[in-house]
């Protein structure tokens, strides 16, 4: 239950910090970082896919009444949600029977490092894609896919080593 | 039978997956259409209390510039006060000219409504503001939006408190210009990318037009009266067919700063749109 409640906190407090202040940056018009897939990367390893996909996309969709994007960020979410088992049997690959959450001390930092540039870079491209729905610049839109997930690593990397600072 | 379940319990996940992804590009491609959709934006109420909490902390990083930019403004309102009175000594000495005068500000007339700018982005393809004024205050789709340096937008949903607005900086946004001093017209876009320039396409090739010229809104649509700034030419190109000109405009609105627009409500609106379809009932509707 604490757990459970845990959970929520940290749902309501990435979105707030998304919608609030990282929706506003813009670093040399290139990158804006999406620090709420933080929650999705760090759900445990066990949780159903299906339960994961639906969690993602209440996610997504939260964010998107905030960007008035709809089915955006919502569809990015659900793609990654759908893609993170395998993605953690490419950086972790020991064979581990028991449940764990995903992090700097469970993966180790560079296979968590990999496992969240991917993991990002998979998403970003989802979104910014769908938000142009063309690809009318590719060579700006991959730069701008390249610098947003940069920037959601080094957050997501910030995070992780306040968290597990002890 | 029983074979088909179980195919399609263990491939559950996908179904799921595809579902969702076909709900996002409902959700994505009803947007424009659906009217419910205003709901999910930030005009609905809980999200725009949630944005407005953070736009009133905001709003005072800004005041220094805020007030030199309210200074100019009111300098050139009490010039404009002057002209104006002026012209009204000037129309007394003929009461049937005033009458006629105060006749035309009556039919190009807008009323103007002030609203606060409590959420915007500009680094999306689509962008949008929120503002804290809806249909309560007398604020209803398509109504022009400007701040005190030119064209903003366009109102585009209203909630009873909430409204929101198409910025110019939106794929589907699409104003009616012509260059100031001449009655060439072109249309307005923005096609992504820098926030602070905007084309202008389909200006005729013979048009005169100059890098520094103004441009302003045509007065054609029900949006903007004629006359509003909307930005200066910065670069000009032929179009790819020959017979027109695209140029590059530097807008006068600083959609980074903006902060306090005005919202235009055209007086008779209603009955304008309704005279111009009782006229043509047979064409199509612009």
């Amino acid at each position: 239950m604490e757990r459970f409640l845990t959970r929520i906190a940290w749902f309501v407090g990435l979105v707030l910090v998304q919608v609030l202040f990282l929706n506003q940056i813009y670093l040399f018009g290139l990158a804006t970082p999406f620090l709420y897939i933080y929650f999705i990367l760090v759900m445990d390893k066990d949780v159903s896919p299906i339960a994961l996909m639906l969690i993602a996309f209440t996610l997504g969709l939260v964010i998107d009444v905030f960007c008035n994007t709809p089915g955006v960020n919502a569809g990015a979410s659900v793609l990654l949600a759908f893609s993170r088992m395998r993605l953690l049997r490419m950086f972790a690959p020991r064979e581990e029977f028991e449940n764990y959450e995903p992090g700097i001390y469970t993966l180790g930092i560079g296979a968590f490092i990999r496992y969240a540039l991917t993991a990002a870079l998979l998403h970003h491209a989802a979104l910014y894609l769908l938000e142009a729905f063309s690809v009318a610049q590719p060579g700006y839109l991959a730069l701008r896919i390249l610098c947003s997930a940069v920037l959601t690593v080094l957050l997501v990397m910030a995070i992780e080593f306040i968290r597990h600072r002890r | 039978m029983n074979s088909i379940f179980q195919f399609l319990y263990k491939h559950l996940h996908w179904i799921v997956f595809f579902a969702l992804e076909i709900l996002c590009f409902v959700l994505l491609f009803s947007y424009n259409s659906f009217q419910g959709s205003v709901y999910l934006s930030t005009a609905n109420n809980v999200s725009a209390r949630v944005v407005s909490a953070r736009s009133r902390v905001t709003s005072y990083f800004g005041l220094a510039e805020v007030n030199d930019r309210l200074a100019t403004q009111n300098a050139a309102l009490l010039q404009r006060v002057e002209e104006l009175e002026a012209l009204v000594a000037l129309q007394q000495l003929d009461s049937l000219s005033q009458a006629e005068a105060v006749q035309r500000v009556h039919r190009t007339g807008y009323v103007i409504t002030p609203a606060q700018i409590i959420d915007k982005s500009i680094n999306r393809a689509d962008n949008f503001m929120t503002l804290d004024r809806g249909t309560l205050d007398g604020v209803q789709p398509n109504m022009g939006v400007m701040s005190a340096n030119g064209v903003v937008g366009v109102v585009y949903k209203c909630t009873e408190h909430y409204s929101l607005v198409m910025s110019l900086l939106n794929s589907k946004s699409s104003v009616s210009c012509k260059v100031q001093g001449s009655n060439d017209l072109g249309y307005l876009r923005w096609n992504g990318g820098d926030a602070r320039y905007a084309m202008l396409h389909d200006l005729p090739r013979y048009s005169a037009v100059a890098i520094g010229d103004t441009i302003v809104t045509s007065g054609n649509s029900s949006f903007f009266p004629e006359g509003i700034m909307v930005g200066s030419v910065e670069e000009l190109y032929p179009s790819s067919d020959g017979l027109s000109m695209t140029l590059k405009i530097a807008l006068s609105a600083h959609f980074s700063q903006l902060e306090r627009v005005f919202i235009m409500r055209k007086m008779d609106a209603e009955e304008m749109t309704a005279l111009k379809e009782s006229l043509k009932p047979k064409k199509k509707k612009k």
